[in-house]
């Protein structure tokens, strides 16, 4: 049994790997996403509009199998990693761009108009006023959407990833057919999604004083 | 660019199979499901704590499993509890489970929705606990939760393309198999994102609707 | 049960919340037919004591009686008898409470069948007399979304008569109310009394008390501090405390 866990705790580095990439790479890539979504101009809201509904709407795993054997045989060959992380991260950024804009949307008007009458500037308003508060209101459902990040990092092993899924097929296989490899790589991801809520708590909490509510 | 259209026209039947099988998941996951979650959410709400501790606790492992682990897990698990009943029922049967984690928590939130001056009135009028619960806290607390179910409906939609893991033939698969043949992979996923969207995106409007619909009905 | 024996008595109730006193050893008598109206100032305790009729509230020591039930209320009391007790009592609330997701119709008669297994034929009949009785006859099939606050009151003011209680509780039917609507509910009411109805009213309206009342009681702190009938009290008030309430609530006039 100890053998099984040790080799669960093998896929650890890629489980994580896989999941903080694609958050950054989804946590960044949201920001011009939003900001486009929000533009006045609909040159700019349209695409970001497909984007974020085409990527949201086919399942996560289709896309890495597009990204994988779709444009591996087309484009560049991707290691699984590669197109694990890039995949989840293209998808990351379509649903924190939503979740930004939530945060966006819970903004009391009043303080963009204060802004403007001090004659701040767009881009500074954005920086200074708007940015720090849409961050703070969003903190906790980036964190939920980490959380299921984590979850959907599984699918990287549909694609060969050798992460805690990997490990735990192949130990079933071994051993016959069991289900227990299972029950243990649950637990697994379940104990490794604790520190994200605490951690999520902390940002909340300096944030929270940094903006000074 | 012709060829590509081709293609997708000799394909689009088996990859329909395919769909099917995926709508027939998504009803069998939602269709057992749900009553599992209105169970889970009202045992988690008991006053004495052993259902409360057994509901939470299966609540909270059902929703921090990822979906894949609860799929493979029940694939290899059924046999050996001495029930053979085929891919297509396990991965149901997973996703029904996962269904019921996760709108439990969702039926809760609709249940507490109902203001508690109309349990009051319920109490006043001398109408039992169960009753109560039946006739006024359930129906609005399923009305509430309604447009967060819809949303759940098209999550678990997308999570029936995790069963070509266990060996079901559904759209993901078929497409898998398409593109090992022809070497097509690029043309044919696309083809098989395009059918996924064909689902997603109008019921999503739906969804849209509905939440705008039921708000004046309640409001 | 003899005719000089009070419908409801309540002997030194005491509620708390906490550390918070709401209520503070009360007793109270109240014959059939009698109309008992409660005022003073927020916070008295005044719907605390109401809802202690129908033990909406948890008591910690007293005892209510009600029609032929008795009971001791250091303890909890066991379902059986807290359902007999709401059946033969009938509550108001302010904020009207009726089922949204039901017709006005539904909401009368479902707790009929329900609680006095009426059949629906027979809950349905009785639906459409109060109705009539609220003048609000065509408004069966109407959802109380649709309906004003004053035409909502009239309906939960049906709802309740419709398990033929024995005591009507009242808790400030009218105070969410434009004063328009609260004439329409007050009418009612004040049929309600002329028939005989047995009805404990917690109220802000003092004229409708001096008008319809048999008694008028005043509470402060938890307390009562003056009881009598309307007249009197309002006009020779006892104690300085009533003195200044009723003071207050002439300066705002």
């Amino acid at each position: 049994m100890t053998e099984l866990l040790l080799n669960l705790l093998k896929g650890v580095p890629y489980t994580l790997g896989v999941t903080i990439g694609a958050f950054v790479i989804g946590m960044i890539g949201g920001v011009p996403l939003v900001l486009m979504r929000r533009s006045s101009s609909r040159f700019l809201r349209w695409p970001a509009r497909i984007y974020i509904d085409v990527m949201r709407g086919i399942p996560p795993v289709v896309w890495l199998f597009i990204i994988f054997f779709g444009l591996s045989s087309v484009l560049i060959k991707l290691s699984s990693f590669q197109a694990a992380t890039i995949g989840l991260g293209l998808v990351s950024a379509a649903y924190l761009a939503e979740i930004y804009r939530g945060g966006f949307l819970a903004l009391p008007k009043a303080q963009g108009e204060a802004a403007v009458a001090l004659g701040m500037s767009h881009a500074d308003i954005l920086r200074y006023v708007m940015a720090p508060q849409v961050l703070q209101v969003s903190i906790a459902p980036m964190a939920t959407f980490l959380v299921s990040l984590l979850k959907d990092s599984t699918v990287a092993s549909t694609i060969g990833v050798r992460d805690i899924m990997m490990f735990g097929s192949q130990a079933a296989q071994a051993s016959g057919g069991g289900y227990a490899p299972f029950v243990f790589a649950a637990a697994l991801y379940i104990i490794l999604s604790i520190p994200v809520a605490f951690f999520s708590r902390l940002m909340d909490e300096r944030l929270r004083r940094s903006i000074g509510r | 660019m012709t060829e590509l259209f081709s293609n997708w026209i000799n394909w689009t039947p088996q990859l329909f199979k395919g769909l099917k099988v995926c709508l027939q998941l998504v009803g069998l996951a939602m269709l057992f499901g749900l009553p599992l979650g209105l169970g889970l959410a009202l045992l988690s709400s008991a006053k004495s704590w052993v259902p409360r501790y057994l509901a939470v606790a299966a609540v909270e492992i059902g929703r921090g499993a990822p979906a894949l682990v609860v799929l493979q897990m029940v694939y290899y698990g059924l046999p050996s509890a001495g029930l053979n009943v085929g891919a297509f029922a396990a991965g149901a049967t997973a996703l029904a489970l996962t269904t019921g984690a996760y709108t439990s928590e969702i039926l809760r939130a609709g249940l507490n929705a109902v203001p508690r001056r109309e349990v009051e009135a319920g109490m006043a009028l001398g109408m039992t606990q169960a009753d109560i619960m039946r006739y006024v806290v359930i129906p609005q607390g399923i009305l509430f939760a309604v447009p967060a179910l819809m949303s759940f409906a098209i999550l678990i939609f997308q999570a029936t393309a995790l069963a070509f893991t266990i060996a079901v033939p559904e759209l993901l698969a078929r497409a898998y198999r398409v593109g090992a043949a022809t070497y097509l992979y690029l043309d044919v996923l696309i083809l098989a994102g395009l059918l996924y969207l064909a689902v997603t995106i109008p019921f999503g409007w739906l969804v849209s609707w509905t939440e705008r619909r039921l708000g004046s009905h309640l409001g | 049960m003899s005719e000089t024996q009070p419908i409801v008595r309540l002997q030194d109730v005491n509620v708390s919340y906490g550390t918070y006193h709401a209520v503070k050893n009360v007793s109270l008598e109240i014959a059939r037919g009698e109309v008992v109206a409660i005022v003073g100032p927020s916070g008295a305790g005044k719907s605390t004591l109401l809802r202690t009729i129908n033990m909406l509230e948890h008591p910690s020591a007293g005892t209510l009686a009600v029609g032929d039930f008795r009971f001791a209320l250091d303890h909890a009391l066991p379902t059986e008898a807290l359902l007999k007790l709401r059946r033969s009592t009938g509550m108001v609330f302010q904020s009207f409470n009726l089922f949204p997701h039901m017709t006005v119709q539904r909401n009368i008669s479902l707790p009929q069948m329900r609680v006095l297994k009426r059949t629906k034929a027979e809950a349905e009949l009785r639906t459409a007399t109060l109705l009539e009785r609220v003048h609000l006859a065509d408004k069966a099939h109407s959802y109380p979304a649709r309906l004003s606050g004053g035409q909502q009151q009239r309906i939960a003011i049906a709802r309740a008569l419709a398990l033929d209680p024995q005591v009507m509780l009242f808790d400030e039917p009218t105070s969410a109310l434009d004063p328009e609507l609260g004439l329409e509910v007050l009418s009612v009411m004040r049929e309600l009394a002329e028939d005989g109805m047995t009805m404990i009213v917690v109220t802000h309206e003092i004229a409708f008390a001096a008008e319809v009342a048999d008694r008028l009681v005043v509470m402060a702190n938890g307390e009562i501090i003056e009881e009598g009938s309307p007249k009197e009290v309002i006009r020779n008030p006892k104690s300085e405390r009533t003195q200044r309430f009723f003071r207050a609530i002439l300066d705002r006039h």
